[in-house]
């Protein structure tokens, strides 16, 4: 197992054992619906509901071996420094783009990696935070799409539609999907 | 420069419709321009263009009207214009290629993840090295 398959299967079981749901978004949940390209980070959409589950997931993660950075209920995201593989995870209680609410949750997917079952961003979720996050770039349009160029990854439109037109960003969506 | 115009045409005549004389003394455009522009708008089914309805004498003036496609082509614009897009084309049809690239992937039986996790360890590798 990569120092990467561990450093997810590790964060997904601290998440797992301590009842929090997530989901993985950002560049490590695009190879499952987009293309195959480079990425630094590992973002973790996390459903924290309140400061106490908060300072327990961050106050087990100390323990288990990771150093907390940034880590206040206050803030969107938090690092999750893992001394034992060397990675970072970014750990997101209010993140870029993706509306967070309940259905958003009935919608990721599960995936296989290395041996783990992992919570992935939908693809539609994914799509509308690439677009919707405020310091967008050409990558991030890029992964757009390459999500809808994707033959095995079908996408519920209305809902796709639905969640962008909220973000404002249906035209921007339409444009890509025109190239 | 003749998308710019259009969009000027289409937020005036919105609000109200005009004629092109009133329409190229509002946009500050040469009559000539907004005539052509006009025509070409009018083909695309952006805008209508009526005789005035008067009990005047002479030849009705020729009033520009938004029609429903034109507003909403205004109104998309306008959104574009608040999120403008960072790419272009060619960065586009680049990604379009790689979704491509993993199509094939997926028809040949690998997992587009694998082939993730090997560039990335890959890239790591050399980084740390």
């Amino acid at each position: 197992m990569s120092g990467l398959e561990e450093t997810l299967r590790r964060i997904v079981s601290l998440l797992d054992e301590k009842r929090v749901d997530y989901m993985l978004i950002g560049g490590y949940a695009l190879p499952h619906y987009g293309r195959v390209r480079v990425t630094l980070d590992i973002d973790i959409a996390a459903a924290i509901p309140n400061e106490e589950v908060f300072q327990a997931l961050c106050g087990e993660a100390e323990k288990q071996g990771y150093s907390v950075y940034l880590g206040s209920y206050e803030n969107p995201v938090c690092l999750f420094h893992d001394r034992v593989t060397g990675y970072e995870v970014e750990v997101w209680t209010r993140p870029d783009g993706v509306e967070w609410d309940h259905e958003t949750l009935e919608r990721r997917r599960k995936f296989g990696v290395g041996g783990v079952d992992v919570w992935v961003v939908s693809p539609e979720d994914f799509i509308v935070s690439k677009l919707a996050r405020p310091d967008r770039g050409v990558v991030d349009e890029q992964d757009v799409k390459s999500v809808l160029e994707r033959n095995d990854v079908k996408l519920d439109w209305r809902y796709l539609e639905e969640r962008a037109e909220r973000a404002g960003v249906l035209a921007l969506l339409e444009t890509i999907r025109g190239v | 420069m003749s998308l710019e115009i259009e969009m000027q045409i289409l937020s005036t005549v919105k609000k109200h419709p005009a004629g092109v004389r009133e329409l190229s003394k509002i946009i500050s455009r040469r009559t000539q321009t907004v005539v052509s522009t006009i025509k070409k708008m009018n083909a695309a089914g952006l805008v209508n263009v009526e005789p005035e309805e008067t009990i005047r004498r002479g030849r009705p003036r020729q009033i520009v009207k938004a029609t429903t496609l034109g507003e909403d082509y205004l109104e998309t614009y306008n959104r574009l214009m608040i999120k403008p897009m960072r790419g272009n084309r060619n960065d586009l049809l680049k990604a379009k290629k790689d979704a491509e690239y993993v199509n094939r992937l997926v028809e040949r039986g690998k997992d587009p993840y694998e082939a993730f996790l090997e560039l990335n360890n890959l890239v790591r590798a050399r980084g740390n090295a």
